[in-house]
């Protein structure tokens, strides 16, 4: 009996489908298993090596962008694809096509759907979603599945429910069948030695490569630590695993050779082992990682991906986390050589690792935890499916495509397979994991002050600012910056500064219609309304507020005018502020003069009086109004000594004025009685106030 | 029906052949404008009482606690005491056959409908955003604007000849620069829902939309007597519509109702006219651009509108969303003269001298081509 499994792209489409193909081959060894992967991708190396046929088609993924020549060669590559498959489905004539999605997949459905269709080809197909929203692929090659197996219920009602199964997530029985003894000694691991896995998938993460270099100098004095590294596949023009680690471990002054229990690989290949010999891991929050790393009943430390779709990552891990079964570091924003990465500090990678294995009660009640959260017998659901498609002959199975066997046929068979037990939905964990940024800050100014800790977790909630702060869209991080205002995030200070003071330029067609900087001019004035509202007045501070009275945007130089009237005044006289403030008086922009006026009258020497008088017959109206308001001000502060010249002064002051404000008696009348009425209604609690006073006629 | 009445009169009835003046269009126009003027001011007040008892008003957060200085709790939607008024007058004084008079009915109606939603759902929800949604109104717009493309440009049910229906004129020219062919069509979606739009953003102070759209109509209104007249036409060599004349009755009528509007809307505003008032006129006068072949003449004319839709469209479209920064102080542009430091009368007013210089400038557009 012929099989032929797909799916790829990544990772985490090929495992799930090598773990099906191991289960087959297990059961059936004289199967035939044919492997179907995208050209170039991860599964051209990883499906040989465990010893499958691959053939390779092209395959690629629905651009992002929307660009005519990408789209056009996603069109050639895909038809080309689908050429191959067909070509290959027609040679091999699997019994049972099996997908686990990835854009590698894609071009043997569309050609099986249309072997089908002809009635060339009579194979049934299983598909497998990892994921609680589908990909693009698998949403298509819904339709014309004949079972799916979703791993979480959220899933099921995203498809034909008639053919929907929830398995679970398969993982290879090879994973956890290795012992600690073997492995170590597999290894070349002394029986007593700490070990600690480190790896980023197969493409490896810039996060934790760099967290663990930093970490190194910490971890390395300990003496039967041994620390196992995979840095990963991934060669890009902007990032090179190898290249990027090897520079920071040179940074750091360390080479890999005079570290003897510090192991560095590009890529584990027999993982199983690895897993096996280890005491704690290392790991972002990919299904396939995680439901490994449980499998092995391993203790880990999280760092999930920040911002994924539905922020996926952060749920699974915190779903672990909340289960006993491992700790999250979630990334931080932070500077690094000029530019604003998602990172998570040495130190602090350093500190986690230490206290776990310190603390080897706690490191065993993890790994029993984990232990329990994985599924055992998700690869015999997958089977039971598999075996149900196989059941009827090709014959039979032709018979009930092409003439339509009932729906409550069909169902009634998938009945018969037991279905996974419900694990606790991720999206209860955290609803608020789905709301876009800018619901995020509703939710924030929703909740004011001490009622928030009670609604969210306020470590996730610093996750998902630091998020914002390194989004590409402006947008984005000017909601981050508002946050972190709101929140009163002082952490994050330095880094608002550092945008603040950011001249890294806009395209030039932003720059044609009045853009400046990639910190827009609102992140910019948000930045100084955000320190404002921190009031922490350091020298950092002050370097940043001088820089933003010179910003080429009108509102940073008024906002950074009025932080030094607020912040200021309690660090004493200050030259260098005043004299720049002076330089504002003539500032093109009237809002710039008039907060640079009342922050002289705060914190104005003496000279400020003199220099006030020449906007006495000022034409603009709001200048004089603030130049009045500076005198008071410096008179408060004795700073106008002779009382009898400015009174004689003033007269000279141009008092016409084209602006006023109205005042309606009635309102004003109505406003009195309003007053009244709600000072009453609440001095009597019970008297039957249910009528909101704002309907009353 | 006025005219209907006297035309059968005196052609039956020899002794009320004096009747004969209602042939002339001087005539019906001043009738129309006064008529339209008298309806608004005679009604004015009944109208702002009912609205106000409808609680058909600006409502803020807090009835009872709102601010002495704030406008909130004015009735709006006094603009269907506008259309109530032109309608009326149009009914006394037009020619109801005439293909020109029939479409402007049927604009008055398609706007009043839209805006009429629009400020309903607004009062409904009590919030300014929970009226009819932008892709809504956009929608309605346009399609106003192809039936009225679809009708000028048929012949046989066009008022103007297939001759000169598509071609397209500038100010200041006498021949046509293009011929658009059906072409012509989006073009004339594109102007209504332009000026439509424009009238819509300037309505934000009391008196700041009303005037400038009399002194529009009164310009458009001239250009009608001009154009539908066989010899004022030739002597100022422009193309002759024969009928537009009609045109002429709607605009005094449109200006007497905008005059008595101004009577109660005038600093401190008795009443708003609402989406209702500021959709109508804006969709009216972009009708009236589009069948009098005048479509640029709006931006000289309306070039008040112009101003304050372009603010909005810069600040909002390039500066907000996507520079991520203010274009200007405020917009519409009133606002930054106001947070300048102008009080909202100097604002107005300063408007109304620049929108009558305007439209001076556009009526000398008769003679200088």
């Amino acid at each position: 009996m012929t099989y032929l499994l797909t799916g790829g792209g990544t990772g985490g489409h090929v495992y799930p489908g090598l773990a099906i193909a191991d289960e087959i081959r297990r059961r059936q060894p004289d199967a035939r298993i044919v492997y179907v992967g995208a050209r170039g991708k991860i599964e051209a190396q990883l499906v040989p090596q465990r010893g499958y046929p691959i053939r390779l088609v092209w395959a690629r993924g629905l651009p992002r962008q929307k660009r005519p020549l990408a789209l056009l060669s996603f069109l050639l590559v895909t038809t080309l694809g689908v050429l191959q498959s067909v070509v290959i489905l027609l040679a091999t004539r699997p019994r049972v096509v099996v997908a686990t999605g990835g854009y590698a997949s894609g071009p043997v459905m569309l050609a099986l759907a249309l072997l089908r269709r002809l009635h060339l080809s009579s194979a049934r197909t299983f598909i497998h979603e990892q994921n609680v929203v589908p990909g693009l692929v698998n949403r298509l090659a819904g339709r014309m599945a004949d079972v799916i197996g979703v791993s979480f219920s959220e899933s099921i009602r995203r498809f034909d429910a008639s053919k929907v199964v929830r398995v679970g997530y398969p993982v290879r029985r090879e994973i956890a069948s290795v012992t600690r003894d073997e492995a170590r000694q597999a290894l070349g691991l002394p029986g007593d030695a700490q070990v600690v896995f480190a790896f980023g998938g197969s493409q490896g993460s810039r996060t934790i490569n760099r967290a663990i270099v930093d970490a190194l100098p910490a971890l390395l004095p300990r003496e039967r630590l041994y620390l196992i590294h995979a840095i990963g596949l991934f060669k890009g023009t902007q990032y090179h695993a190898a290249h990027d680690t090897a520079a920071r471990m040179v940074g750091a002054g360390l080479r890999p050779e005079d570290l003897p229990r510090y192991r560095q690989v590009e890529y584990v290949y027999d993982i199983q082992t690895v897993y096996a010999a280890s005491d704690l891991v290392i790991c972002r929050a990919g299904a396939a990682t995680l439901n490994e790393v449980c499998a092995c009943g391993l203790p880990s430390i999280i760092i999930p991906i920040s911002n994924t779709p539905g922020d996926h990552q952060a749920l699974n891990a915190k779903t672990l986390e909340t289960a006993g079964a491992a700790r999250v570091l979630y990334e931080e924003a932070i500077l690094e050589d000029g530019r604003i990465v998602g990172a998570v500090n040495g130190r602090r990678l350093a500190q986690a690792i230490l206290g776990l294995l310190d603390a080897p009660v706690q490191l065993a009640e993890m790994a029993a935890r984990a232990r329990t959260m994985f599924d055992r017998d998700v690869l015999d659901r997958i089977m039971a499916c598999v075996d149900r498609l196989t059941a009827s002959s090709p014959g039979q199975a032709e018979a009930g495509y092409a003439h339509g066997k009932t729906e409550d046929d069909g169902k009634a068979a998938l009945n018969a397979i037991p279905e996974a037990p419900v694990q606790p939905s991720l999206a209860d964990v955290e609803e608020t994991a789905q709301l876009s940024p800018f619901q995020m800050l509703q939710f924030v100014q929703k909740h004011p002050g001490g009622q928030l800790a009670q609604v969210i977790d306020l470590d996730y909630l610093k996750y998902k600012v630091d998020g914002y702060l390194i989004a590409p869209a402006w947008q984005v991080r000017n909601v981050g910056v508002k946050l972190v205002g709101l929140l009163g995030y002082r952490e994050k200070l330095p880094l608002l500064l550092f945008m603040l003071q950011d001249r890294t330029p806009v395209p030039w067609l932003h720059r044609l219609f009045g853009g400046d900087y990639q910190q827009v001019g609102f992140i910019r004035r948000n930045i100084v309304q955000t320190l404002i509202q921190v009031g922490e007045y350091t020298p950092e501070v002050r370097t940043a507020l001088l820089a933003g009275l010179a910003d080429p945007y009108y509102e940073v130089r008024s906002w950074s005018a009025r932080a030094f009237g607020r912040l200021s005044p309690l660090a004493g006289p200050d030259d260098e502020v005043e004299r720049r403030l002076i330089e504002r008086l003539h500032d093109p922009s009237f809002e710039a003069v008039v907060e640079a006026i009342a922050a002289l009258g705060k914190v104005g020497g003496a000279p400020t009086h003199a220099l006030l008088r020449e906007f006495y017959a000022e034409a603009n109206s709001k200048i004089r109004e603030a130049v009045i308001r500076t005198l008071i001000d410096l008179m408060d502060r004795g700073l106008i000594p002779d009382l009898d010249a400015l009174a004689v002064e003033v007269q000279d002051m141009l008092v016409t004025c084209e602006d006023f404000q109205p005042t309606f008696p009635i309102k004003r009348a109505l406003n009195n009685l309003g007053t009244a009425l709600k000072e009453r209604q609440q001095a009597v609690p019970c008297s039957t106030t249910s009528a909101p006073i704002s309907t009353t006629p | 029906m006025l005219y209907h009445l006297s035309t059968y009169l005196y052609h039956t009835v020899a002794a009320l052949s004096f009747l004969r003046l209602f042939g002339y269009l001087s005539f019906r126009a001043i009738g129309a404008a006064l008529t339209a003027f008298a309806v608004t001011v005679l009604f004015g007040e009944r109208m702002i009482h009912f609205l106000y008892l409808k609680r058909i008003r600006d409502v803020p957060r807090e009835y009872v606690t709102m601010s002495a200085a704030d406008k909130s709790g004015t009735p709006t939607m006094g603009g269907l005491l506008i259309i109530f008024a032109v309608v009326t007058s149009m009914a006394l004084w037009c020619d109801l056959l005439s293909r020109f008079a029939q479409i402007v009915f049927f604009a008055f109606a398609w706007f009043t409908v839209l805006g009429g939603m629009d400020d309903y759902l607004k009062l409904k929800h009590a919030h300014s955003d929970r009226g009819l949604s932008q892709a809504t109104k956009f929608f309605c717009q346009v399609a106003f604007g192809l039936i009225l493309g679809a009708v000028f440009l048929m012949p046989g049910v066009s008022p103007v000849a297939p001759t000169i229906a598509s071609k397209l004129y500038l100010p200041f020219i006498k021949a046509p620069i293009l011929d658009l062919g059906w072409w012509y069509l989006p073009f004339i979606a594109f102007v209504v829902v332009a000026i439509a739009n424009s009238v819509n953003f300037a309505d934000g102070l009391d008196g700041l939309a009303i005037v400038p759209v009399s002194f529009t109509i009164a310009v458009y209104g001239v250009f009608a007597y001009v154009i539908g007249n066989t010899i004022y036409s030739s002597y100022l060599q422009f193309f002759y519509l024969s009928g537009s004349g009609e045109l002429t009755v709607i605009c005094a009528a449109i200006f007497g109702a905008s005059l008595g509007f101004l009577w109660y809307n005038a600093y401190p505003a008795q009443v708003f006219m609402g989406d209702v008032g500021s959709l109508t006129l804006g969709g009216i006068i972009g009708t009236l651009a589009v069948l009098l072949k005048q479509e640029f003449l709006f931006l000289i004319v309306g070039g008040v509108f112009v101003i304050e839709a372009f603010s909005v469209l810069i600040q909002e479209k390039i500066g907000v969303n996507w520079l991520g920064r203010r274009m200007f102080y405020r917009a519409p542009i009133h606002q930054t003269f106001q947070h300048r430091g102008l009080a909202e009368t100097k604002v107005v007013v300063r408007f109304w001298i620049i929108a009558g210089i305007l439209a001076l400038i556009g009526l000398s557009t008769l003679k200088i081509r």
